[in-house]
């Protein structure tokens, strides 16, 4: 038995739903914050930048939170990024490369398990520096 | 030590139903390994359980997905981690911290390996009261008996810094 989308119900749906969106918007703001820091940028930056106050910044940043869309432009914004968002199919693997799957000595034949889904899709959010640095990070969910 | 002993053993325990791979659905192979008692995993499909009333097992199973797709594992000198190793006596109990949304939620468990993780049970937050209070010390405890029922014999993974237990993709924190 393996959790599987289509057991869950349409609240869990929301809510799983809900948070891997939170977590991959959190973990791209994240990704360039980590950039902006090695650079000298600091949370009283971001703050000031927002007119917040500077432990509104710190809690922000320190977990995936309650966000919400203004929060996560706002804070996009501060950090001089601009934000685009994809959502896949799920069924179509990603292209990047990576076929490690920590499951296949446990699981040889796991994709039995992996059938049709209620989550037909994936969606990833990237934050691209505007500023010629040629990084960017996709993080489906 | 190898942990080859006792990935066979899960192994075993997956296949007699014990033990309950958590299997992200994405686009991405999963990076990492987690694996729910029958315990655990009843609580999260029982919806007049406490964690699936009150916190929710979409927002439990996307933690656990952030875990099993390799996604960034987070954490601060100041607090605020994903992962935290608990106080011992008993030692190896971790926790992982899902403090979203206002009813939080505690999942424990042990490392079998690097980037392998058990995890026994849950609770609300709210239900363990303050560190180190009697239902902190018995969750602790009952984490330690499921983890000797299912690996007689076996100690659970141990390392010194966080980086021995999450190989990639983690934050520099203390533990």
């Amino acid at each position: 038995m393996i959790f599987r989308s289509k057991e869950k119900k349409r609240s869990e749906l929301e809510d799983y739903g809900f948070a891997r969106v939170r977590d991959v918007a959190f973990d791209a703001v994240m990704d360039l914050w980590r950039k902006r820091q090695e650079a000298g940028v600091t949370q009283k930056d971001i703050a000031h930048r927002l007119d917040k106050d500077p432990a509104w910044v710190s809690r922000q940043l320190k977990g995936p939170g309650n966000w919400t869309l203004r929060t996560f432009g706002a804070l996009v914004e501060a950090l001089n990024g601009e934000a685009e968002i994809t959502v896949y199919p799920i069924e179509i693997p990603a292209g990047n490369g990576q076929n490690y799957d920590a499951y296949a000595s446990i699981l040889p034949s796991r994709a039995a398990y992996i059938g049709s889904s209620e989550l037909q899709q994936a969606a990833s959010v990237s934050l691209i520096e505007p500023i010629n640095s040629g990084s960017e990070q996709r993080v489906a969910v | 030590m190898s942990s080859a002993p006792i990935l066979v053993r899960i192994a075993d325990l997956v296949f007699r139903g014990e033990l309950v791979p958590h299997v992200a659905q994405s686009r991405h192979a999963n990076q990492r390994q987690l694996y729910l008692t029958k315990a655990l995993l009843h609580k999260l499909e029982d919806p007049s359980s406490a964690i699936a009333s009150l916190v929710g097992s979409g927002i439990v199973r996307a933690a656990f997905s952030r875990w099993t797709l390799g996604q960034r594992v987070y954490g601060d000198p100041k607090g605020g981690n994903f992962f935290k190793r608990l106080k011992a006596p008993p030692p190896e109990v971790w926790e992982i911290r899902i403090t979203e949304p206002v009813v939080q939620a505690r999942v424990f468990g042990r490392f079998a390996a690097p980037d392998v993780f058990v995890a026994t049970e849950a609770h609300t937050r709210g239900m363990l009261g303050r560190k180190g209070s009697s239902s902190w010390l018995a969750a602790c405890g009952q984490c330690v008996q499921d983890w000797q029922r299912l690996f007689p014999g076996d100690q659970p993974y141990s390392g010194t810094t966080i980086h021995h237990y999450v190989t990639g993709n983690c934050d520099d924190f203390p533990i």
